[in-house]
């Protein structure tokens, strides 16, 4: 394990948070670093023996773990039901989340004013009163999440990680009967 | 007083809340006074006097500044009066909006600044002394050079008798630690402070890292540095290809969708047009039609009425011809032929029953006169014979009459006949010859149909418009071609061009860096000299000089050249100081040059040296930047022309293929028009074909019926004639036959008269011979008159039978023939009524056909232009696809296109989702694509989302732009010379830094020498203080060495003008690592919060202090040793140390004829034995102590000066001298 990159620590530290390493984010550099040459074996036979499968995206790495407490898979699934919900309120928006887009809050909170669906949707998100407290919120969950980065105050931008989110929901076959179905 | 400059007195007028005070200072003072009295104010005005800095004068932010503080009134002063070898001189701080110093020559004098107990302002003062003849100088207006000239550091001369001491530029540290050990009395002593002071004392000022500068810089180059790497990245790379293709291919969409717009409000006019014309059209045909119906339906209605008319005349012959063979059977079965016979017999009955009555009355009226009875029965028999000779004569003449009659009539029957006949096939044979020349009419027709179809042009407009689309498409291929040959050309040119622009520049440089090299090494080479110096001079006789004899550049350093000076092995010993002679000899060296140098001048020109590499380096830099910026520019300009040529002949290579099938299509499509048109061609040609040979066909069967028809009517005739001559042979032969029988009757009746005469002679004969009767002979007459008579009854019961049948015969029998002629020539009407009516029909047919044909062509055109109407209206108009487009689909010009209006629509509608399928494509992709840089990204790759399509759109221009300028080579020339002018300038700068190193050793040396004498002799309170210098811990100054040390070890191979060039896998492994030290530089820098590094940086220092019992070990900052008390005492013997050494340090090559104040407040905890000691510490290294305490006690009999601090009725301070005498150690 003499060849591991340096790195390791840090990529453990982010992955193991149930984060994603992008490719297109801050953390481009530990994208490169596991691309680079065998490292992405070398790591995912290194990760493996702590119980963490290191999984590889269109350009991004996450970690997975085969087996999962109920409870805990419970949790996703709640926790992904927000995503899809999430997804679906941006993908309402002019601007749709493809990898590299940058959405600024106040700019969101203004298409929200001035459409009716998009603010049903903020509504249906977030609890918080001002929209603009919403649009933050949210964009901060997905942030948390490592599908959005902040750049700034009031800058953010979707991480190659959305793929994961799109892929995932593509996933999901809705049944002649109108009931939802995860594969 | 002593012979030594001091600050002697310091006097306030209207100072703070004193309205007097003059207090000589010129040894030890205390100041004893209790709190808010005023001591520190005091203090503070002579710490004011050291270091004229009002923000170190431990004034807090909620205390009011120094100057409101101080000079509240315009006639505010403090007078500092300074005691010189040669006199006194004074100082007047005054304030007018802000602090002035004037030099007045002098001791203070109150008259010149009281009159009549009120302070003069400074105008005044000024008249005073100028009343006096007191010199005074200009208005020092900057504490800079207020402390300039104090510290002797003032070029200019009239100020060097103002000064206290003759210091050098480093004077610094004497104000500084004046002011430290007034402001840190209570505080701990860092080394930090220590380390500060030592930089101070070494001048180090100007070298400075400023990391907030060089962290900036770091910044700015790293952002760069990741936005090209960025933009190299392969997936990038292929993006922003992948953006480029789908910004041409959207373009190109663009393009075809203007076309098809223009296309579509062409096809939407034409189709407008063409509806009118159209249904105008559709409508003459109807109309065509229907008259043709109508005209038709009339002809088969006369052709009904005219063959009903016919057929009711055959059903009437018909009638008859069933009557007469009716009839004819009644007759035959009545025994119709005998009756006739025994009627023609009639006359003859008659004749015969009146012969065998008149016989039978003969014969019963008695035999009277048998001679007269035999004349009269001769003459009745030859009367009989006569009549009966006139009745067959009679018969005979009736016979021939109506044998002639007979004749005649079957003559004429004949010729009628055959007249109708001839009539009846005249009819049919003009009919046929009409039919016949019509036909061959239509064959002329037909061929002259022939060879106007063999001349026609099938779909000549649309063959025209293809071969006229195909001309242009040939003609702008012709033009294509020779424009991308020309264009090519153009850009094989520019390229040769770029290409010799790129060598010429890389020979310039390579000239350049040749000739910078060889400068550089020069300069090297003399620095080298200048080290060697600098590192021996302490062992050779320069060391010598510098350490033993003072003032020798005047002397020694006017004749030793620097082989002797730096020559370690002179052994110089010093026999007779005062003694300027060379080797006995006296030289007057007044008008000589100094030969030799200063150690500042030898680091003054090594760093001047520097300074040239530096420039240097700096202009090789600015060389290479300006070149590649001059090179970018030309291969920009070079770039965005060949660009410009590249997008002109992709867009003539798109119009080639574009037109390429086009003209395949065309052609295709032409081939198609000829085939349809050949197709079209040989159908009418197979139809007039047809027509013709059908005509010929008819013509024939009209030639054949006319020939039959002939033949007919010539059997017919033959029949008739044959009918007639048998007739007439029948008739003659009846004639004959009854001519015969006639003849035959007479013959007989002739012979039966010769026989009866022969008889009546007989019985004449026998009657005269006998003269009897004969009864059988009656008998037999009246049986033979019964007979006749029977039969002449029968005759008569069935004459109205034998007239109905002569009538029957006369209406019917006989003119049988004629109704079945009359029935067969009525049929044959009818039949060639409908045949003729048929031949109508037939055209009727064909036109109608023809005409719906035509119409339903038309129909489908009409249908084709309305649909494409209606789906326009329908499917398209309500569109926003067609509100983009309105400006071009409205404007166009009606014009005829190859696809219909769906058809085009559907490819406008298939353009358009293309379009945004692709445009979805190109949005990610730029997203991607921008997303990767950081928003504020110097290559400008930014999307204002807000902006919208066009945005994208601008941004692929640019990315365009980017590539096609090759922009990067300015921002990868930038960020080289950045890195090259980043290394260089932390390299000069650490190179300047640590060349203090040196000197910080050998003031820590000194410092160390201080130290060691720093403990009281008598007490031993304190048995030792130790210094010592270690490397230093400072990381951002490790990475800044390792940079420096990284510069040094590639001179020439770092920092090239492309930092991303991988073809030099050495190279590229520098730039990698230099790269790599500045983020790392960045980085510690960020992490370690330093805003610079300084001298005091290069090193780091520790004491130790032994005070008692008490050992601290090597510590980095002295906090408290002792108690309070011996804390104070240590921490002043150290500062008074500190403050020695750099007194020392600032004035080296002066005598130390001048003594300055060390102030500490609050000494009241320090013991008076103690107390005395640290004075005596102090006076050892004439420095005078100023101390504060808050009540009188024994300890300012320690004092020269001890003042009392006091307020007199008016709330004034006063200050009280309470001791003037000097206490003896």
């Amino acid at each position: 394990m003499n060849n591991l990159p340096k790195q390791t620590a840090d990529i453990f530290s982010i992955l193991s948070r149930g984060n994603f390493i992008s490719s297109n984010g801050s953390k481009g550099k530990l994208f490169d670093i596991i691309t680079y040459e065998e490292n992405y074996a070398l790591l995912r036979e290194y990760f493996s023996h702590t119980g963490y499968t290191l999984e590889k995206g269109h350009n991004y790495y996450y970690f997975s773990q085969p087996e999962e407490a109920n409870l805990v898979m419970e949790k996703k699934l709640e926790q992904f039901a927000y995503y899809i919900d999430v997804m679906d309120f941006f993908s309402s928006m002019d601007l749709k989340p493809t990898v590299g887009t940058r959405y600024r809050i106040t700019q969101i909170a203004e298409e929200c004013f001035s459409n009716e669906r998009l603010k049903q949707k903020i509504f249906a998100l977030s609890r918080r009163e001002k929209i603009i407290d919403k649009v933050a919120e949210v964009a901060n969950d997905l942030t948390l999440g490592g599908f959005f980065e902040q750049e700034d105050e009031d800058t953010y931008k979707v991480m190659d990680a959305i793929h994961y989110l799109e892929q995932v929901i593509s996933l999901i076959t809705i049944e002649e009967d109108g009931e939802q179905k995860n594969p | 007083m002593e012979n030594k400059r001091i600050l002697n007195r310091i006097i306030f007028i209207n100072i703070a809340n004193t309205d007097y005070a003059d207090v000589e200072i010129a040894g030890n003072t205390c100041f004893v006074g209790t709190n808010n009295m005023g001591k520190t104010t005091l203090q503070r005005a002579i710490l004011f006097f050291y270091n004229a800095n009002t923000r170190w004068l431990g004034i807090s932010q909620s205390q009011k500044t120094f100057e409101d503080y101080y000079f509240q009134y315009p006639n505010s002063y403090i007078i500092y009066e300074v005691a010189t070898e040669d006199g006194l001189f004074h100082v007047m701080v005054y304030r007018n909006t802000k602090i002035f110093y004037r030099f007045v020559e002098g001791a203070f004098e109150q008259e010149y600044y009281i009159n009549d107990k009120e302070a003069l302002v400074p105008k005044g003062v000024l008249a005073k002394l100028n009343e006096h003849k007191i010199n005074y100088s200009d208005q020092v207006e900057t504490f800079e050079r207020y402390r300039n000239i104090i510290y002797g550091a003032d070029p200019d001369k009239k100020f060097k008798k103002f000064a206290l001491m003759k210091g050098n530029a480093n004077y610094h540290n004497i104000p500084l630690a004046i002011t430290s050990i007034f402001l840190s009395s209570e505080s701990v002593i860092k080394a930090e402070f220590v380390k500060e002071c030592i930089a101070n004392a070494i001048g180090s000022k100007h070298t400075t890292i400023e990391l907030k500068t060089i962290e900036r810089q770091l910044r700015q180059f790293t952002e760069r540095y990741h936005d090209i790497e960025t933009f190299f990245r392969k997936e990038n790379a292929q993006r922003s290809e992948l953006i480029r293709d789908n910004f041409t291919y959207i373009q190109q969409l663009k393009v075809k969708q203007r076309t098809l717009a223009a296309e579509l409000g062409g096809a939407l006019k034409n189709a407008e047009v063409q509806k009118e014309t159209i249904s105008v059209q559709v409508a003459e045909k109807r109309e065509i039609l229907t008259k043709l119906e109508v005209e038709f339906k009339e002809k088969d209605d006369q052709h009904k009425e005219k063959n009903k008319e016919v057929n009711q005349e055959i059903g009437a012959l018909k009638s008859k011809l069933k009557e007469a063979d009716k009839k004819a059977n009644e007759y035959e079965e009545k025994g119709m032929v005998d009756l006739l016979r025994e009627a023609e017999e009639k006359p003859q009955f008659q004749i015969e029953l009146q012969a065998r009555e008149h016989e039978y009355g003969t014969l019963t009226a008695s035999f009277k006169d048998v001679e007269q009875q035999f004349k009269t029965l001769f003459d009745s028999l030859e009367n009989e014979k006569k009549e009966f000779e006139n009745v067959l004569s009679s018969q005979g003449l009736q016979l021939d009459k109506k044998h002639h009659e007979d004749r005649n009539a079957l003559r004429e029957n004949f010729r009628q006949e055959e007249v109708s006949v001839k009539e009846k096939h005249r009819a049919e044979a003009d009919r046929l010859k009409q039919m016949k020349t019509q036909h061959e009419f239509s064959i002329k027709d037909a061929e002259f149909k022939e060879k106007e179809i063999r001349k026609q042009r099938y779909f000549a407009q649309e063959i025209t418009q293809l071969k006229t689309n195909i001309e242009d498409l040939g003609r702008r291929k012709v033009e294509r071609n020779s424009a991308l040959a020309v264009k090519q050309n153009n850009v094989d040119t520019l390229k040769k061009e770029g290409d010799h622009i790129r060598e010429r520049n890389r020979s310039t440089t390579e000239q350049y860096i040749e000739k910078n090299k060889q400068e550089v090494t020069g300069l090297e080479e003399r620095i080298k000299v200048i080290d060697e110096k600098l590192a021996v001079h302490q062992h050779a006789f320069f060391g010598y000089l510098q350490e033993h004899y003072p003032d020798w550049y005047e002397t020694i350093g006017k004749v030793c050249n620097e082989e002797i000076l730096f020559n370690k092995e002179l052994n110089p010993k010093l026999l007779k100081k005062s003694m300027d002679s060379l080797y006995g000899i006296q030289l007057d060296l007044s008008n000589v040059k100094v030969y030799s140098k200063t150690l500042e001048e030898y680091e003054q020109e090594r760093s001047m040296l520097r300074d040239q590499i530096a420039a240097l380096n700096h202009a090789f830099l600015e060389f290479r930047e300006e070149q590649a910026r001059d090179e970018q520019s030309k291969l920009a300009s070079i770039g965005k022309k060949s660009a410009h040529l590249k997008n002109e002949i992709i867009q003539l290579e798109y119009e080639a293929t574009q037109d390429a099938q086009k003209e395949k299509q065309y052609d295709l499509d032409l081939h198609e028009w000829t085939r349809k048109g050949e197709a079209q061609r040989e159908k009418e040609l197979v139809e007039v074909y047809t027509v013709q040979e059908g005509l010929k066909k008819e013509i024939a069967s009209l030639v054949k019926t006319m020939t039959e028809v002939e033949a007919v009517m010539k059997s017919e005739i033959t029949t008739l004639q044959q009918t007639f001559n048998d007739k007439l042979a029948k008739l003659d032969k009846t004639f004959a036959k009854e001519a015969e029988k006639i003849r035959s009757q007479k013959e007989d009746k002739l012979e039966e008269f010769e026989e009866r005469k022969g008889k009546l002679q007989k019985e004449k004969s026998g009657v005269l011979k006998k003269k009897g009767i004969d009864d059988t002979r009656i008998k037999k007459l009246k049986k033979e008159i019964d007979d006749i008579r029977a039969a002449l009854k029968n005759l008569e019961d069935n004459a109205e039978l034998i007239n109905d049948y002569r009538k029957d015969k006369r209406e019917l029998f006989d003119r049988l023939d004629e109704f079945k002629s009359e029935k067969e020539k009525l049929e044959e009407r009818i039949k060639q009524s409908d045949k003729e009516f048929a031949q109508q029909k037939d055209i009727f047919a064909k036109t109608r056909k023809q005409l719906e044909d035509e119409s339903r062509g038309l129909m489908d055109s009409l249908k084709k232009f309305v649909d494409g109407l209606n789906h326009f209206e329908q499917h398209f108009k309500g569109k926003t696809l067609y509100d983009r487009l309105r400006h071009l689909i409205d404007p166009a010009p009606a014009t005829f296109t190859e696809t219909d209006i769906i058809g085009i629509c559907s490819q406008l509608q298939a353009n358009d989702n293309e379009f945004h399928n692709q445009f979805d494509k190109f949005r990610g992709n730029i997203s991607e694509f921008a997303g990767r840089f950081r928003p504020d990204n110097h290559l400008n790759f930014k999307i204002n989302t807000a902006v919208g399509e066009a945005e994208y759109e601008r941004f692929a221009s640019y990315l365009d732009e980017f590539y096609a300028e090759n922009k990067i080579q300015i921002s990868i020339a930038e960020v080289a010379k950045s890195h090259g002018m980043l290394i260089d300038a932390i390299s000069s700068k650490m190179k300047a830094l640590t060349e203090y190193k040196g000197r910080v050793n050998k003031m820590i040396s000194k410092m160390e020498a201080d130290f060691s004498k720093a403990s009281f002799e008598s007490s031993k309170l304190i048995e030792y203080v130790k210094l010592k210098s270690e490397d230093s811990e400072n990381k951002v100054l490790r990475k800044l060495q390792r940079i420096t040390d990284f510069r040094e070890q590639n001179p020439f191979l770092y920092g090239e003008a492309n930092l991303f060039n991988t073809n030099n896998s050495a190279k590229s492994e520098i730039d990698k690592r230099s790269v790599e030290l500045l983020n790392e530089l960045q980085k510690t820098i960020s992490e370690e919060h330093y805003d610079e590094i300084n001298v005091q940086d290069l090193f780091e220092l520790r004491f130790r202090i032994k005070e008692g019992m008490n050992d601290t070990g090597w510590i980095e900052k002295i906090d408290k040793v002792g108690s309070t008390g011996t804390d104070m005492l240590v921490k002043a013997v150290i500062y008074i140390t500190l403050l020695n050494v750099f007194i020392k340090e600032s004035t080296e090559k002066t005598t130390r004829n001048f003594k300055v104040h060390c102030i500490i407040d609050e000494v009241g905890q320090i013991s008076a034995p103690y107390l005395k000691e640290l004075i005596n510490f102090a006076e050892e290294r004439n420095i005078c102590l100023i101390n504060g305490l808050p009540n009188e006690s024994k300890l300012e009999t320690h004092y020269n000066y001890t003042y009392k601090f006091r307020k007199d009725t008016n709330g004034y301070v006063k200050v009280v001298p309470l001791l003037t005498m000097t206490v003896e150690p």
